[in-house]
C-alpha cells in the first residue's frame, strides 16, 4: 500500500488507466458526488494537493488574501502532471472562494468544467432537495457527454451504473469505517495519518482497486484471518475501559491536504488523533448512500452528509463533534484552519465554547518556515493535557 | 407635502457651512418631516442640525462634504436617525424584523406586512466609519471574527451590544451563493443571539431551465418567510398586499434610477449622497414610506438643478467608474475634491434597482429580481451594467476598491480589473480600503493622486 502522497508508481497507475481510455475527472470538494462521475464511466480524482510553491504560483491570478488551498489549486494546473492529465473538472459552490475558483479556472484552463449548485442551507426542505437532485441529473448528463457513455432511457438501464457505483463506493466507505474503528480503540491501533492516507487513495483510484487494498490492510491490522467485510463481529469496539497515557485528540477544521501529513505526524509522536471532522478524513466515509431510487438517494446523501462548516445552520456539525468527543473519549481538539478560510476560522470561538475542551488553534497556509514553532505549540498543548 | 424653500445655488459644502445652512431653514418646515408617516408625533421628527449627529457619535461627518440642498439635509437626518427609529418602532408595537444578507427582495416582502419594519443589520457596517470607532469591530473580534474578515462583521458586534437596534422579533438570514464573511456573521448570530429563519440564495442561473427552477426554489423559500411573518403578525398575506409592496418598492427603484442618471450623467448630485441613496434601495433605512419621500425630494431637487443648468461637480472633472465594496465616504469626498466625478458605479447592490415585474405572480417576480443580483453571479455578469454606463458616459478610469479578507474581493478583484482593462482599455486603480480612520492613509492618497494625474495626462 503506497502512502497518500502521490508516488511516481501511483501516478503511473492513473496514467495507465487514462491510456486505456478512462476519462479522469478532477474534483476538490467532498460534496461532489463521485458515484455519478464513476457511473458515467469516468474516474473521479480528488484534487487535494497543495504546497507553498503552488500557492505562490496561484497568486499570479488571485489576491494574497484568497484561501491558500484555492491559490494552490490554481497554481497546480500549471505545474502538477496530475492536474494536467484531467479530462474534466467538477466543482461545487460550497464556500464563496470555491464558487469563484470555478470562474477563475474557467478563464485559465481548457478542460470542460461543470459547476454544481448545492444549497448552502441545510434544513431538509423539499424545494432544496428537488433542485439538488436536478443538479445531479445535469451532472450525470454532462459526465456522460464527456465519456460518450450515454444511457438516458430514464429507466433500469440508466439506473444500473448508478446502483453499481453506489454499491462500490459504499463498500469502500464501509471498509474505511471498520478500519477507523481501530483508531477509536483505547489504545488506538491505527493512526490518523494512516486513515488520511487511505482516504486519499480511495478518492483517487477506482473503488474496485482500493477495495482490495483496504481488505488487506484490515487483515494485516487485525491478525489477518478474516476479510474486512466478514470481520464486523470481531472488530474491536472502542470501549473505554482500558486507559492509555497518550492524549486522545480530535482534529477539526479546513481541508487537510496530502502535504499536511507532517502536522499529523508531529502530533502523533506523542498523542493519538482518534477522531476528526475533516473532509479529507472521516467526513468522507462516515455515512452511506441508502437503498432506493439511485439519483434520489445520492442527492439525499450529499445533501445531508455530516456538514462542512459552511452550511447553514451548522448545528449538525456541532452535534457530530460532541458525539465523537463522547464516543471516542477525546480530551482535546486540534483546530487547523487555513488563512482566509472563513467558514471554519470564524467558528473558532463558538467551537471553544460549545465543545468545552481545550482547543489548539493552528491557522496557517502551506508555508514551511514555522515548523519549529508549530512543534513547540503542539508540545505545549499536549503537555497541558497530560 | 408642500415644501416651500429655495435652495442656495448647488455646491458641496463643508460640515460647518452645512450647519450654517440649517440655521436658515424655517422652523415650520423642520416640523414637517416625521418618520413613520402619517404619524406626526413630536418624537418622530428627524431634521436636526448636523452638529447633533456628530455630537451623538457620527464624528466622521465633520470630515466630509455635503450637498447643500434641503433634500440632502433631509436625507442625512433620516439616515442618521435609523437606530432611534427602530427602538421607536418597538415602542409603538411594530414588529422589527432583521433581514440579513438578502440583497433586496426580503425587505419588499416584510414591508408588505402591515405593522412590520424590516431593517438590515448588514448596513451597520458603516457605523465604525461614521463613528470613527472600532468598538463594533473589536466586539466582533471577541466573538471570533477578527481582522481577516470584512467590515460587515460590525453587524455581529451590533447584535452583541444590544444598543444599536432592538433585539429583533424575527431574524431572517439569506445565505447561499453569497459572501462567506457575512454568512459567518449570520452563523454566529444564529449560534448566540437569535433563532434564525434561513433562506436559500441560489447562484445566478446558467441557463433558462435553471432560471425557471431557481425561481421555483425561491418561491418556496419565500413562502416559508410569509408563513413566519404571518405567525409573527397574525396577518395572512394576500396577493394584493404583496403586489402593493412591489409597487412601492418599484417606485423607489425607479426614482433611484432616475437620480443615478441625473447625478452620474449631469453631475447635479455628489457621489457621497448618491451612495447613500443607492444603498437605501436595499432596505429603505427601515421606513419605506418616508424614504420614498426623501428620495423623491432629492429627485425634484436634481431635476430643478438640471433645468437651471446647475451642477455640484464641474463638467470637465475626470470621469471615474467605481466598483466596490467598499467606498469609504471619505474617499468619495476626496476624489471629488481632487477634480474627479463618478459616472458609473457597481456597489454590489445594483439588483435592488431592477424593477420587479408587476405582471407576474408577486413571489415569482420577487424571486426573479433576486436572480439578477450581482453578488451571486460571475464577475463578468456583475460588470455588464457597469460597463454599459461607463462606455456611454466615457469613463476615463475605474477604481476597484476592495477590502482585505472580503471573500469575494480576494477572488474577483483581479478578474474584474483584467476584464475592464481588456474591454475598455482605460486605466484601473485597485486598492484596499483601510479600516475606519480619521483620515485616508497616506499610501492610498498617493495612489489616488497618481492615478488622477495619469488620467489627466491622457486627455
Ligand atoms: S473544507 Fe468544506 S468546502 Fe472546503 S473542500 Fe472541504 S468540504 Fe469542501
Ligand atoms: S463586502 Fe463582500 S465580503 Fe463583505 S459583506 Fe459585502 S459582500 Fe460580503
Amino acid at each position: 500500500m503506497s502512502v497518500a502522497i502521490l508516488t511516481p508508481e501511483g501516478f503511473k497507475e492513473l496514467r495507465v488507466l487514462k491510456e486505456k481510455g478512462r476519462r479522469l475527472v478532477g474534483y476538490f470538494c467532498v460534496y461532489v458526488p463521485v458515484e455519478i462521475i464513476y457511473a458515467s464511466g469516468a474516474l473521479p480524482v480528488r484534487l487535494a494537493r497543495a504546497d507553498e510553491d503552488s500557492a505562490r504560483c496561484g497568486e499570479g491570478w488571485l489576491r494574497a488574501d484568497a484561501c491558500p488551498f484555492c491559490k494552490a489549486s490554481v497554481g497546480r494546473f500549471t505545474s502538477d502532471p496530475l492536474y494536467q492529465m484531467l479530462d474534466g473538472l467538477v466543482m461545487v459552490n460550497t464556500c464563496d472562494m470555491m464558487r469563484r475558483l470555478a470562474e477563475v479556472l474557467a478563464e485559465r484552463i481548457a478542460i470542460p468544467l461543470f459547476q454544481l449548485y448545492l444549497p448552502r442551507t441545510a434544513e431538509q426542505r423539499a424545494n432544496r432537495i428537488v433542485e439538488w437532485t436536478e443538479q445531479l441529473r445535469c451532472l450525470y448528463r454532462w459526465a456522460q457527454g464527456l465519456t460518450g457513455v450515454k444511457v438516458d432511457d430514464g429507466g433500469a438501464t440508466e439506473q444500473l451504473p448508478l446502483l453499481n457505483a453506489i454499491a462500490d463506493y459504499n463498500r469502500v466507505r464501509g471498509l474505511l469505517q471498520q478500519l477507523d474503528r481501530l483508531r477509536a480503540m483505547v489504545p488506538a491501533r491505527l493512526k490518523a495519518s494512516e486513515i488520511f492516507d487511505l482516504v486519499a487513495q480511495c478518492t483517487r483510484y477506482p473503488p474496485e482497486m482500493v477495495g482490495a487494498w483496504l481488505k488487506q490492510e484490515y487483515a494485516r491490522r487485525t491478525g489477518g484471518l478474516r476479510s474486512a467485510e466478514g470481520a464486523e463481529a470481531t472488530a474491536p469496539e472502542p470501549a473505554g475501559l482500558v486507559s492509555d497515557s497518550r492524549p486522545r485528540l480530535m482534529l477539526a477544521g479546513s481541508i487537510l491536504v496530502e502535504e499536511d501529513r507532517l502536522l499529523l505526524e508531529l502530533i502523533e509522536e506523542q498523542a493519538d488523533v482518534v477522531a476528526d471532522a475533516v473532509c479529507t478524513g472521516m467526513r468522507w466515509f462516515t455515512e452511506m448512500v441508502a437503498d432506493g431510487e439511485p439519483l434520489t438517494e445520492i442527492a439525499r446523501f450529499y445533501f445531508n452528509r455530516t456538514p462542512c462548516a459552511f452550511r447553514r445552520p451548522n448545528t449538525v456539525l456541532y452535534d457530530y463533534l460532541r458525539r465523537l468527543i463522547q464516543e471516542r473519549q477525546v480530551k482535546g481538539v486540534v483546530y487547523k484552519t487555513l488563512f482566509y478560510c472563513d467558514p471554519w476560522r470564524f467558528e473558532i470561538k463558538r467551537m471553544r465554547q460549545e465543545l468545552g475542551l481545550p482547543v489548539l488553534e493552528i491557522d496557517g497556509d502551506y508555508c514551511q518556515e514555522n515548523r519549529a514553532q508549530l512543534r513547540t505549540r503542539v508540545e505545549a498543548f499536549l503537555e497541558m493535557l497530560r | 407635502m408642500v415644501i416651500d424653500y429655495q435652495d442656495p445655488p448647488a455646491r458641496r459644502v463643508t460640515f460647518d457651512e452645512w450647519d450654517d445652512l440649517f440655521a436658515r431653514i424655517p422652523d415650520e418646515l423642520i416640523e414637517q418631516f416625521h418618520y413613520f408617516p402619517p404619524n406626526q408625533e413630536p418624537w418622530s421628527k428627524y431634521l436636526f442640525p448636523p452638529q447633533t449627529f456628530a455630537i451623538y457619535g457620527a464624528r466622521h461627518l465633520r470630515r466630509l462634504k455635503f450637498d447643500n440642498s434641503l433634500a440632502a439635509l433631509r436625507l442625512w437626518g433620516f439616515v442618521q436617525n435609523e437606530g432611534e427609529r427602530l427602538f421607536r418602532a418597538r415602542q409603538i408595537r411594530r414588529k422589527v424584523v432583521a433581514v440579513m444578507g438578502d440583497l433586496g427582495p426580503l425587505a419588499v416582502i416584510v414591508n408588505s406586512f402591515p405593522g412590520c419594519v424590516a431593517f438590515y443589520p448588514d448596513c451597520w457596517w458603516w457605523t465604525p466609519f461614521a463613528m470613527e470607532s472600532k468598538v463594533l469591530l473589536n466586539k466582533a473580534e471577541e466573538l471570533g471574527m477578527g481582522e481577516a474578515s470584512c467590515f460587515s462583521r460590525a453587524a455581529l458586534g451590533a447584535f452583541a451590544k444590544h444598543s444599536y437596534f432592538p433585539d429583533p422579533d424575527l431574524v431572517i438570514a439569506a445565505t447561499g451563493a453569497s459572501c462567506d464573511d457575512y454568512s459567518a456573521v449570520e452563523s454566529l448570530v444564529a449560534g448566540r443571539y437569535s433563532d434564525v429563519l434561513w433562506v436559500e440564495t441560489p447562484r445566478r442561473p446558467v441557463n433558462e431551465d435553471e432560471a425557471d427552477r431557481f425561481e421555483q426554489l425561491l418561491v418556496a423559500e419565500y413562502q416559508q418567510v410569509l408563513k413566519a411573518l404571518a405567525d409573527l403578525t397574525g396577518t395572512e398575506m394576500t396577493e394584493a398586499l404583496l403586489s402593493d409592496g412591489i409597487r412601492r418598492a418599484n417606485r423607489i427603484r425607479q426614482a433611484t434610477e432616475q437620480l443615478k442618471t441625473l447625478a452620474y450623467q449631469d453631475g447635479v448630485l455628489p457621489a457621497l449622497e448618491m451612495m447613500v441613496v443607492e444603498f437605501g434601495c436595499l432596505h429603505y433605512y427601515s421606513d419605506l414610506t418616508e424614504w420614498t419621500g426623501v428620495v423623491e425630494h432629492l429627485l425634484q431637487t436634481a431635476q430643478k438643478r438640471k433645468e437651471r443648468g446647475e451642477r455640484v461637480v464641474p463638467e470637465d472633472a475626470l470621469r471615474l467608474g467605481w466598483i466596490t465594496p467598499p467606498a469609504d465616504p471619505l474617499l468619495l469626498t476626496y476624489v471629488e475634491d481632487r477634480g474627479a466625478r463618478l459616472v458609473s458605479t457597481e456597489y454590489v447592490i445594483n439588483q435592488a434597482l431592477v424593477l420587479i415585474e408587476e405582471t407576474l405572480p408577486p413571489l415569482r417576480a420577487i424571486a426573479r429580481s433576486l436572480l439578477a443580483a450581482s453578488l451571486i453571479g460571475s464577475s463578468r455578469s456583475r460588470l455588464a451594467g457597469f460597463l454599459r454606463e461607463a462606455v456611454e458616459r466615457e469613463a476615463e478610469g475605474v477604481v476597484v476598491s476592495g477590502l482585505l479578507g472580503g471573500s469575494h474581493c480576494a477572488m474577483e478583484s483581479r478578474l474584474i480589473a483584467d476584464y475592464i482593462k481588456s474591454r475598455l482599455s482605460i486605466p484601473v486603480l485597485e486598492f484596499d480600503v483601510a479600516p475606519p480612520n480619521k483620515a485616508i492613509d497616506r499610501q492610498t492618497r498617493t495612489r489616488i493622486d497618481a492615478f488622477l494625474e495619469l488620467l489627466r495626462s491622457r486627455r
